[in-house]
């Protein structure tokens, strides 16, 4: 009997050994990911007791902050710019959660993190203060208005960025939110809020600008065109026929149309700047297996690496290696529609890397950290997100969105004394949806400090009449020329 | 018994005395530590408090002097450490507790006196454990007629979806508790009796020997009852902890892995059977194989509960630090999800050690008797108490689907408090049982011997 | 009370928790180091002191070079296997046993052992179920065994030679 009671006492041993083995997953291995998921409440709960710093805009205006609350939890958040900031701040709830800035950088604000660890820093430990800490952000309240303003009514969505660095400067969708109420402590209002919000017409709740894509229509031809020269497809000697449409290999009942009907072709420059269906339908083509790997470069099939959390959605474009089996995708693609669905975000970044020498920066809000003082304590660094096409490139690129704005479908954008480099787009949607309006550019063509990206959705205020050149173009140049251009008050 | 303890005795129980002021000291040091956390001062009742504890072990501590003086020295202090971590826990509960989650250390208290009372009167009734073999067939009945009660209308009593519990008065009990005690008791008894005829086949079936089905059925039909009953009840985690005993007391009286194979068989089987047939336990599959899908709904509680292990991460929260709250059934099912809040995982480790130590000195005293009864019922309580640790810890870490049962002297719950005690002074009784039968044998052999040697 | 000063406290509970199982560990392990139980040595004395000191310097004195043999007289179809006493002989029908007797029913699993304390041949019963005689007497604890003494397990009979 005494053989089975060891080995019955071997199997509880074993048993034990089991639970401890996962309590250690648990508890050390996925700890960090377990107390992070936005469902677990924890963190939100202690945060919400605790002293959090605030968070400024680059015009120091004041985008959160926290107020005494006179109940159990003694503060309570509150974001002065409410809706207008919102997708971007995002906030603070104990019961829906935490997203955007303050949940990216809740351990900066709690003063959780610190850069380094000094005596002070253990006797504070000890006595049990915590020195919180401010987020400097490189968003622009001025210009946030700005386009608020000039978006008005449509849907859509306007994404400035400084292309050397990556900094966010402006990020406006409409419609958005009012992400007051949210911070209440009452959970039954709170929900009925946050229920209303995610069942309301246009989604508000839905940051468009980095969580929604769209067909980029001729704005993706920039992407084809770095693709194609880079691959040596379009010597200075090629010549695109004049056509209405191109017949598409393994679809002969559905060939690429020009826009309205008209016929188009010519050099490489006139083909761009005319954005010429035909010709770019063929580039895609002849790019082949190769355009997939092209759009990678430019940060397509990828996350951005933004830091407002939940962070945004990868773009989108046709499979790689799938050119022998699908060939008008890649034909579609060409021309920005079919497999390519994008992020306003995506498009921004598309012309920050023309405008910066083919090189994408991180996309950030957050600049800097500011002690209780004010005091810089740490800086955010700019970084390198990926190079997208080699300088050379690029320029050749630049100079075609150059024309585009000074003589092409783009001439709504041009500024007084100031080169633009732009690129428009009516993207197709459903046959019974009107296209979606985009314009990409940045300025001073020559040192590019802004990069923009502008889309209406379903042809906003002007119906099935809508047209990059005419809806978007004109949102964009109301910002370049703010920001750019001296004298221009809001 | 003699008037003067034995060397043995004497060592025993100084060892549990100065163990137990230990897991007092632990236990006093966690309360107060919970209160530091909410002010700066000392709890206003902790001179009460303190005297409470200490009373209540020493009326454990003398009992065991006076009724069985060489019992094991490591189960008492071990019960206190477990039975003091989980009144903390519980206390630390109760201090933010709600009208849906009412506070209930006052309760779980009074639960310990009872328990310790019970622990007593056990020991002070059953002065041998052989004595309970001879009324095995007693105990069937009453084992089965514990299960049944609660399917008595009036009596019985539907809680959390479980028929479980009766209802007397204001208070509930859960006598399928104790029912696993009897039973135990029961097939332990049987097992000796039988285990000649059970572990050699008379019967041929292909290459196995099979024992002769009527020494078999007697066995095999209480259980087959009792896990029919259970299912009844939906009472998942009962039924599983009564199949892994049963097959793990077998499998020590025998030896024979063929009942291995089969009871893995038969439980196999029956998954499979329940699973077709209950909505409540293709709910418990579904949960355990992703308790995200649904996180907010059925997957709620589990998901909670792995958030406190994540939150809690390697050190803890800090006693009174934490939210462990939110956690649903946080007192009973759940606790250990709470301790893994607030003490990390070093804390969790810690009480799984304290399990491991508690269920190795039964079945130490499973190995150190030389009555087959007592082996076989010491081992089974041992079981009992390994296996049951294993499937809530098992179930709220995701290790195993979720069943509802308590964690042994953690969990608050009077009926699961009560049963354990009464497993604690049966096996004190058995290790009283077989120190002294060593050294009545020793001096008999030292006795012989020295007859012996003035005759050469 | 400062956060930091509960989590040193904190630390300090824990600690304590495992001084605890520490502690339970060693008062485990002081039990199983002597012997399996401490005490049968102490009382060993204890009870042979009144008799005589001689107790407990007798078996070494005993001659340790002559063994014990136990010789299978019944049933026919084994008589005269031999077994030699050596610490201790268990007898039994299973297969672990030192002595196994598969082909009588009367014998349990593991029936009795014969084993030396000091140079001297003892039988005790593992709670078998049908007993073991000494010279046709049920023996109820461990009994010296001498020359010529016959026990039986079962239907089978051995007999102690030298």
């Amino acid at each position: 009997m005494n053989v089975g009671i060891r080995r019955v006492g071997i199997a509880v041993v074993v048993l034990m050994m089991l639970l401890v083995g996962q309590l250690t997953y648990l508890q050390v291995v996925d700890a960090k990911q377990l107390s992070r998921d936005p469902r677990n409440h924890r963190d939100t709960l202690k945060d919400l007791r605790a002293p959090r710093g605030t968070i400024i805009s680059e015009d120091d205006q004041i985008l959160a902050v926290s107020k005494p609350s006179h109940d159990e939890y003694a503060l309570q958040r509150e974001y002065p710019r409410g809706a207008l900031t919102s997708q971007i701040v995002g906030y603070q709830s104990l019961v829906v959660g935490t997203t955007g800035l303050e949940r990216t950088y809740n351990d900066v604000l709690t003063g959780r993190s610190r850069s380094k660890l000094g005596l002070r820093d253990v006797v504070d430990l000890l006595r049990g203060t915590n020195r919180v800490g401010n987020l400097r952000t490189s968003l622009r309240v001025n210009v946030q208005l700005k386009a608020k303003e000039a978006l008005a009514e449509q849907r859509g969505s306007v994404v400035v960025l400084e292309p050397s660095t990556g900094r966010i400067v402006a990020m406006y969708s409409n419609p958005t939110f009012d992400p007051q109420p949210l911070t209440g402590h009452a959970a039954n209002p709170v929900q009925q809020y946050f229920n209303l919000l995610n069942k309301a017409d246009g989604n508000p709740a839905l940051p468009r600008a980095y969580r929604e894509i769209y067909p980029p229509g001729s704005t993706f031809k920039v992407v084809t065109s770095t693709a194609a020269i880079d691959a040596q497809l379009v010597p200075a000697d090629r010549r695109f026929p004049t056509n209405k449409s191109l017949p598409i290999p393994q679809a002969p009942n559905n060939p690429i149309n020009n826009f309205g009907g008209s016929s188009c072709g010519g050099d490489f420059l006139t083909v761009f700047t005319t954005s010429c269906n035909t010709a770019f339908a063929q580039l895609g083509l002849d790019l082949g297996n190769q355009f997939a790997p092209a759009m990678q470069k430019f940060g397509l099939y990828q996350l951005p690496p933004l830091d407002i959390a939940p962070g945004a959605v990868a773009s989108t474009g046709p499979a790689f290696g799938s050119f022998d089996q699908n060939k008008p995708r890649f034909a579609l693609a060409g021309i920005g529609q079919g497999d390519v669905f994008t992020t306003p975000l995506q498009m921004a970044l598309v012309a920050s890397a023309i405008a910066n020498k083919g090189v994408i920066m991180k996309p950030h809000v957050g600049v800097a950290v500011t002690d209780d003082q004010g005091k810089l304590s740490a800086p955010i660094k700019d970084q390198v997100w990926r190079r997208a096409t080699s300088e050379a490139t690029a320029a050749a690129v630049r100079d075609l969105m150059i024309n585009v704005v000074t003589s092409g479908t783009g001439t709504a954008a041009q500024l007084p004394g100031i080169t633009v480099a732009g690129k428009t787009g009516t993207a197709q949607t459903t046959p019974d949806k009107n296209p979606h309006a985009w314009f990409i550019a940045f300025a001073p063509a020559e040192a590019p400090r802004y990069a923009i990206a502008v889309i209406v959705e379903n042809g906003g205020s002007q119906g099935g009449d809508a047209t990059g050149g005419h809806l978007a173009a004109p949102i964009a140049k109301k910002i370049l020329e703010y920001l750019l251009v001296p004298g221009t008050a809001p | 018994m003699s008037g003067t303890p034995s060397a043995l005795a004497r060592f025993r129980r100084t060892r549990e005395l100065s163990l137990g002021v230990l897991a007092l000291l632990i236990t006093a040091g966690g309360y107060v530590l919970l209160a530091l956390s909410k002010a700066p001062a000392l709890p206003a009742h902790v001179w009460g408090f303190l005297g409470a504890i200490v009373g209540l072990f020493a009326c454990a501590h003398i009992a065991v002097r006076r009724l069985a003086p060489r019992a094991d020295a490591t189960l008492l202090p071990i019960a206190a450490l477990l039975l003091g971590i989980g009144f903390i826990t519980i206390s630390r509960l109760d201090l933010n507790a709600k009208k849906l989650d009412p506070a209930v250390g006052p309760a779980q208290a009074v639960w310990i006196a009872v328990g310790i009372g019970t622990f007593v009167l056990t020991l002070a009734f059953v002065r041998h454990a052989r004595s309970l073999a001879h009324y095995r067939y007693t105990f069937l009945l009453l084992g089965v007629a514990a299960l049944l009660v609660p399917l008595v209308p009036g009596l019985g009593a539907q809680i959390n979806g479980a028929r479980l519990w009766i209802r007397i008065g204001g208070l509930t009990f859960q006598p399928g508790e104790l029912a696993k005690v009897v039973l135990v008791i029961f097939f332990a008894a049987y097992l000796v009796e039988k285990r000649e005829l059970l572990s050699s086949g008379s019967r041929r079936l292909g290459r196995l020997y099979l024992p002769d089905p009527k020494h078999l059925g007697p066995l095999l039909v209480p259980w087959g009852v009792a896990i029919l009953i259970m299912v009844q009840q939906k009472d998942l985690g009962s039924s599983l902890l009564f199949f892994a005993v049963f097959v793990a007391m077998l499998y020590i009286a025998t030896l024979r892995s063929a009942y291995l194979l089969a009871g893995a068989t038969l439980f196999a089987g029956a998954v499979t059977i329940a699973y077709q047939a209950f909505s409540h336990v293709q709910e418990r599959v579904s949960v355990w194989i992703n308790p995200w899908r649904d996180a907010q709904g059925q997957g709620y509680q589990l998901t909670q509960s792995l958030f406190a292990f994540g939150s809690g991460g390697f050190a803890g929260r800090g006693i009174g630090l934490g939210t462990p709250n939110i956690i649903p059934v946080n007192r009973s099912d759940f606790i250990f999800a709470a301790i893994g809040e607030e003490l990390g995982l070093i804390g969790t480790v810690a009480v799984i050690g304290a399990f491991l130590l508690l269920v190795g000195s039964a079945f130490r005293i499973a190995l150190q008797s030389e009555r087959p009864f007592s082996q076989l019922f010491a081992a089974g309580l041992g079981t009992i108490l390994g296996v049951q640790s294993f499937v809530i810890i098992g179930g709220v870490t995701r290790v195993i689907p979720l069943t509802g049962v308590t964690l042994p002297f953690v969990s608050y719950g009077g009926s699961s408090l009560i049963a354990n005690f009464v497993i604690l002074a049966l096996l004190m009784r058995i290790s009283d049982e077989s120190a002294a039968d060593a050294e009545a044998k020793a001096a008999g052999a030292a006795r012989l011997l020295a007859i012996e040697s003035t005759h050469a | 009370m400062p956060e930091g000063v509960l989590t040193v406290l904190k630390f300090c509970f824990l600690a304590l928790i495992y001084l605890f199982l520490f502690r339970i560990v060693r008062t485990v392990l002081a039990e199983l180091r002597p012997a399996k139980i401490p005490v049968p040595e102490a009382l060993l004395a204890e009870a042979a002191a009144p008799v005589g000191t001689a107790a407990a310097s007798a078996p070494s004195k005993r001659d340790r070079s002559r063994h014990w043999d136990l010789v299978i007289v019944a049933p026919p179809s084994r008589v005269g296997e031999t077994y030699t006493v050596d610490e201790e002989l268990t007898v039994g029908r299973g297969a672990g046993c030192a002595v196994v007797l598969p082909d009588d029913t009367f014998v349990s699993q593991v029936h009795a052992r014969v084993f030396t304390r000091g140079s001297d041949p003892y039988v005790e019963d593992l709670g078998s179920t049908n007993g073991t005689t000494l010279n046709g007497e049920a023996i109820t604890e461990p009994t010296r065994l001498r020359r010529g003494d016959r026990v039986q397990f079962g239907e089978t009979v051995m007999e102690l030679v030298r």
